[in-house]
């Protein structure tokens, strides 16, 4: 199993103690507090009950009875199953004699049922008065073991979701791990491959020059993937100096390198950082260069513009590029980071970097301002 | 010696291969793309294919599934960049005879082709260096016309100097190749067996002493 699967493995255990954990402690918390309330409400019922008692036990024994019973027979409807003694008089009695407890708050069991039982005795004046009260819990247990069931729901809901996305979020960060991995393979083979040749073979005095030039080239490939590489992880990460930037002058400076490319600057001052900018504009006209045979570049307010004449981009790669995917899956030109790269300097300037292409127009890499480009706006520098 | 169609896009990768299969004396026919491979195929009988799987036009895997159909006596052997298992599960299981990973060591590859040609009965058994002829699978050498006595020893080393010819081997590479991995003699004992080859076959400027290394043939 590869080595992202197993944290991501790890990771999504954690996270299910986490959750199911903290869903644990809330449903305690939540059950203690009902807990509390039942048994307060249940004790505020039997002390009424008392003081009812205390408040008839003058009466007559009739009177007494009458009321008694008719507060026990609404106590009964509710589930709650009273029995009220006054002294040795019975004035209501609805307390099943399998939840007698004695002095005290229990929890009882009856038919599988749970029942709350509190049975109290006090003195009223000179009389006494006991309560015993009994009230049925299957609501709260119900009530209980569905908010449980939805809890476990929620969880695993929760799981899922946090799975999926802890999962494509760990893949999509291993991604680019694997397709570096994979590009600098290539010329890792060509330098280990001619320096064996070297080592190993008989070899022509031509051979030899031809396996070192081999090796030069492959290792000029390896220091192109990791600047390309170390630019790309600054831009995401490291400070951006904007600045003003003088458009006329660096073109000049790209016309040196690549003496063939046609170039049109109608914008002196353009705003952005200055070393990115500069890659930005050489990888663009690099991979211009390598596909066509004439190249144009055209600066104005709007937009970079990068044409070459060579054969138009297939669809299936026009649209990768536009979409902004990883390119370095897809083969026929180099490694593809090159346009990895501008497309980040582009991102992190606010601009957008499109291609278009098409039969008998060329290729144009078109990099967008978004805002209008002058001279004179103020030099800043910022973190992103 | 065998001819192996080399199909790899890196034409620096290809270059490389087709120099050190030349060098072994193999004939190796380039080709940069799947249809390239494919056009190459149609002209020709290849004994074996060395198969990159990332190719510009096309699938290496879908390319490797066509030559196992129409071409099924011609062995395949993958060398890619891809070393997950599923990829490597998907090369082996899709027809490939081995499996290579770049950045790979040549001698690893030449090795590995030359178990392939062995396992099709297409490797190289009869080697002439000027009046030596030396018969592989018989165990014969004979120079000028007479049959040397050779003990199995120095015929191994003979063997793996034959088959590795033009590459430079190194003492312990010798050893482990003649001798086997479970040997645990001085690299001096190498040097015995070349001397006495040397002897025996006058083979003194054929067999090149690689200071501080080991030895080549050099044919």
């Amino acid at each position: 199993m590869q080595i992202w699967k197993k944290n991501f493995l790890l990771i999504y255990v954690l996270f299910l103690f986490v959750i199911y954990g903290g869903l644990l402690i809330l449903d305690c918390y939540i059950s203690q507090n009902e807990w509390k309330q039942w048994m307060d409400h249940a004790r505020s019922s039997e002390k009424s009950l008392f003081y009812l008692a205390a408040g008839l036990k003058d009466e007559e024994i009739s009177r007494i009875s009458m009321n008694m019973k008719e507060a026990a027979e609404k106590y009964q409807e509710s589930g709650i199953q009273v029995r009220i003694r006054i002294n040795s008089y019975v004035a209501a009695d609805y307390f099943p004699k399998e939840l007698e407890s004695g002095q005290a708050v229990k929890i009882r069991k009856k038919d599988g049922e749970s029942f709350l039982v509190i049975g109290e005795e006090k003195s009223a004046g000179e009389d006494i008065i006991e309560v015993n009260y009994a009230e049925n819990l299957a609501e709260l247990s119900q009530f209980q073991k569905r908010r449980m069931w939805i809890f476990c729901a929620l969880g695993a809901a929760l799981s899922a979701g946090i799975g999926i996305f802890l999962y494509c979020m760990m893949r999509r960060i291993n991604r680019p791990v694997n397709q570096i991995a994979h590009e600098l393979r290539t010329p890792l083979t060509g330098i280990r491959g001619y320096a064996e040749y070297l080592m190993l073979g008989k070899l022509t005095q031509e051979d030899c020059f031809f396996a070192a030039r081999q090796i030069v080239d492959s290792a000029k490939n390896l220091e192109d993937i990791t600047e390309k590489l170390l630019i790309m992880g600054n831009v995401r990460e490291g400070a951006l100096q904007i600045g003003r930037l003088d458009v006329r002058r660096l073109l000049s400076e790209l016309k040196n390198q690549y003496p063939d490319v046609e170039t049109d600057c109608k914008l002196d001052y353009l705003n952005g950082d200055v070393t990115l900018v500069r890659c930005l504009l050489e990888n663009l006209i690099s991979n211009a260069v390598s596909a066509g045979s004439e190249v144009k570049v055209t600066v104005d307010e709007k937009r970079i513009r990068v044409w070459n004449d060579g054969e138009p981009m297939n669809e299936k790669l026009l649209k990768t590029i536009n979409k902004g995917q990883e390119l370095a899956g897809i083969r026929g030109g180099k490694h593809g980071y090159g346009i990895g790269v501008c497309r980040e300097i582009a991102l992190v300037h606010g601009w957008k970097l499109r291609y278009e292409s098409a039969k008998e127009e060329g290729t144009a890499a078109i990099c967008e301002f978004g805002q209008m480009q002058s001279g004179s706006l103020n030099c800043r520098s910022f973190m992103i | 010696m065998a001819d192996i169609l080399i199909v790899e896009d890196d034409k620096k990768i290809n270059e490389l291969i087709l120099r050190t299969l030349s060098m072994m004396g193999h004939r190796g026919l380039p080709a940069f793309s799947g249809r390239e491979a494919l056009l190459a195929l149609l002209g020709e009988q290849p004994d074996l294919i060395l198969l990159d799987i990332g190719l510009p036009d096309m699938d290496g895997f879908l390319l490797m599934r066509r030559i196992s159909e129409e071409y099924a006596d011609i062995p395949v052997i993958c060398v890619t960049a891809r070393d997950e298992v599923p990829d490597r599960v998907k090369g082996l299981r899709g027809g490939a005879e081995d499996y290579i990973v770049k950045p790979f060591a040549m001698e690893e590859l030449l090795a590995r082709i030359q178990v392939v040609l062995r396992r099709f009965h297409k490797e190289q058994t009869i080697f002439n260096i000027r009046d030596i002829e030396v018969d592989l699978a018989g165990g014969i050498v004979k120079k000028a016309g007479h049959t040397i006595q050779l003990t199995n020893r120095e015929f191994e080393l003979l063997k793996v100097l034959l088959i590795n010819k033009n590459i430079a081997l190194s003492r312990e590479r010798l050893l482990s190749l003649a001798w086997g991995m479970d040997f645990y003699g001085d690299d001096r004992t190498v040097d015995v067996h070349i001397r006495r080859l040397r002897q025996k076959l006058g083979m003194e400027e054929d067999i090149k002493t690689i200071f501080k290394y080991g030895y080549r043939l050099e044919m």
